[in-house]
């Protein structure tokens, strides 16, 4: 039986992801005050060293995980539909913008690492690498799970697959929504 | 689903022009930066992660969390 | 297998009081981990820290000499029971596979995390055994390999929450070896368990293995998921439908 957008509301996904997010945003909460705390203390090292990142590399990466979450959203969608067509593209897509982020990722922390700037530089570059490190490794896993998305997306349409769907695809934007705090706190303030 | 795409596309284009540019009033740039952040999670949340159609806890917790995080920072941030 | 035989605990109270064992030795071994590590070993909080001086270790070692010594023999208590803990949860996630792979798995990675939670104690008991004898340097080295063994063991510790969830999340809806919550727990202690791998870049600040983020979050959440994870053996232990 097809779950159809009704008026009656539902859980998107199923609850255990929702917890899930709950908990990862609680532990980027906290990171994100470390961050804020640091710039309160050190605010001449934080401007400074934020001045040497490159923005257009900030901007291109929350441009591709925007972009990625926005074919995510239109391949679930389309999956509900059930109308036959084949929606891998859109997860192929977006693990095509997951895997360009990470690529970008790792160009950014190279040219920062031939200038000399470590994490052991100072508090700005610590923050900055360590939670970088740790949001590409949620890229890094959004993108295995898409590659699992991709797969289900072609399968026959069930209450199940769909939440699974939805639960793996809420994941994804999780990964792009906590990039967009990182990119407010690391390159714009 | 489209517009709000366009909307997070623009309203990421426009922190990064705020921030480009040479701000003397730091203050409300910051506040205005994490506004922008705050706009664009938001749209995140609501439409990309459904929380339109879930129930209304799970949609406001989001929206207090939300505006906690952004008012916490936006505090801390000088 | 049948489902009378494999999924039905009714029929054998050996299985239900054996899974309930395994999950009141994970109690156990909290309750042992806050008398020894907490209370008296001075792991947590830490009492050395990661950019002490050598002679300031020394010093706060001399200061500590008996708490510290008493407080590892509760460590080594607490983290051999890491193993019957771990060996429960293989047991039941082993009840609803035909070809065990991840009990295996699982048993591979507990039996592992337990020999190394076993030679954390060993090196905090070194640490304490002759503190003056050694070179102060060395008794650095005994912190350090403590704290490093715990903290810096991610992809094990971590993975072996994955080991758990994963076949939670591959089994027929219904037929899982425990409630699909578990699985979403299990993800996030293997999350909180990340940072703890950054202790190799600093001596301080709040990634050093005294440090907020790479040792408070992940040591809480590790205590923390056994805690959760022994409550969820004894439920099923004591539910008459599983």
């Amino acid at each position: 039986m097809r779950e159809k957008s009704q008026t009656q509301s539902r859980i998107p996904g199923e609850p255990g992801i929702w917890a899930f997010v709950t908990g990862d945003l609680l532990v980027f909460s906290l990171f994100f005050i470390l961050i804020a705390i640091g710039n309160q203390e050190q605010g001449g090292v934080f401007s400074s060293a934020r001045s040497t990142l490159d923005l257009r590399f900030g901007l291109a990466n929350t441009l591709l995980l925007l972009t990625g979450s926005f074919f995510v959203a239109i391949g679930v969608e389309r999956f509900r539909l059930d109308d036959g067509r084949d929606n891998r593209i859109w997860f192929r897509l977006a693990i095509l913008s997951g895997v360009i982020f990470l690529i970008n990722k790792v160009f950014e922390w190279n040219a920062k690492v031939s200038d000399g700037l470590t994490p052991m530089t100072n508090d700005f570059f610590m923050y900055y690498f360590v939670f970088t490190a740790i949001h590409a490794i949620h890229v890094f896993v959004g993108v295995v799970i898409l590659s699992f998305l991709h797969k289900k997306s072609q399968a026959p349409f069930t209450p199940e697959t769909q939440r699974g769907l939805e639960s793996g695809a809420i994941f994804w934007h999780l990964v792009d929504l906590l990039w967009i705090m990182l990119f407010a706190l690391f390159y714009l303030v | 689903m489209t517009w709000a795409w366009f909307v997070l596309v623009a309203v990421t284009m426009l922190a990064w022009w705020l921030a480009e540019g040479e701000q003397k009033m730091a203050d409300a740039t910051t506040t205005a930066i994490f506004l922008t952040a705050g706009v664009k999670i938001w749209v995140i949340g609501y439409q990309f992660m459904e929380l339109k159609l879930a129930p209304a806890f799970l949609r406001y917790g989001f929206l207090l969390w939300l505006i906690a995080i952004s008012c916490i920072l936006v505090f801390l941030i000088p | 297998m049948s489902e009378t035989t494999s999924n039905i605990l009714a029929q054998d109270s050996l299985s239900r009081k054996s899974l309930a064992f395994c999950g009141y030795t994970g109690y156990a071994a909290i309750i042992l981990f806050i008398i020894g590590g907490v209370w008296l070993g001075g792991m947590l909080p830490p009492i050395p820290n990661a950019n002490d001086a050598p002679a300031e270790l020394v010093a706060k070692v001399n200061d500590n000499l008996l708490n510290f010594r008493i407080g590892s023999i509760f460590m080594i208590a607490s983290f051999a029971l890491f193993g019957t803990f771990g060996a429960g949860m293989a047991a039941q996630t082993r009840r609803f596979e035909t070809s065990p792979v991840f009990s295996y798995t699982q048993l591979v990675f507990a039996a592992a995390g337990t020999t190394i939670a076993l030679l954390v104690a060993f090196a905090w008991s070194l640490m304490v055994f002759r503190p003056d004898t050694y070179e102060p340097s060395i008794l650095l080295m005994w912190a350090d390999f403590a704290y490093f063994l715990a903290l810096f063991s991610v992809p094990l510790f971590g993975g072996w929450c994955v080991l758990i969830a994963l076949p939670i999340f591959f089994s027929e809806p219904g037929r899982e070896p425990f409630p699909r919550w578990v699985a979403y727990v299990n993800l996030w202690a293997a999350l909180l368990f990340a940072p703890g791998q950054m202790v190799i870049f600093f001596k301080d600040g709040p990634f050093s293995w005294h440090g907020i983020v790479a040792m408070y979050l992940p040591f809480i959440a590790f205590f923390v998921w056994i805690a959760i994870m022994s409550w969820v053996m004894i439920k099923i232990a004591h539910d008459e439908n599983s």
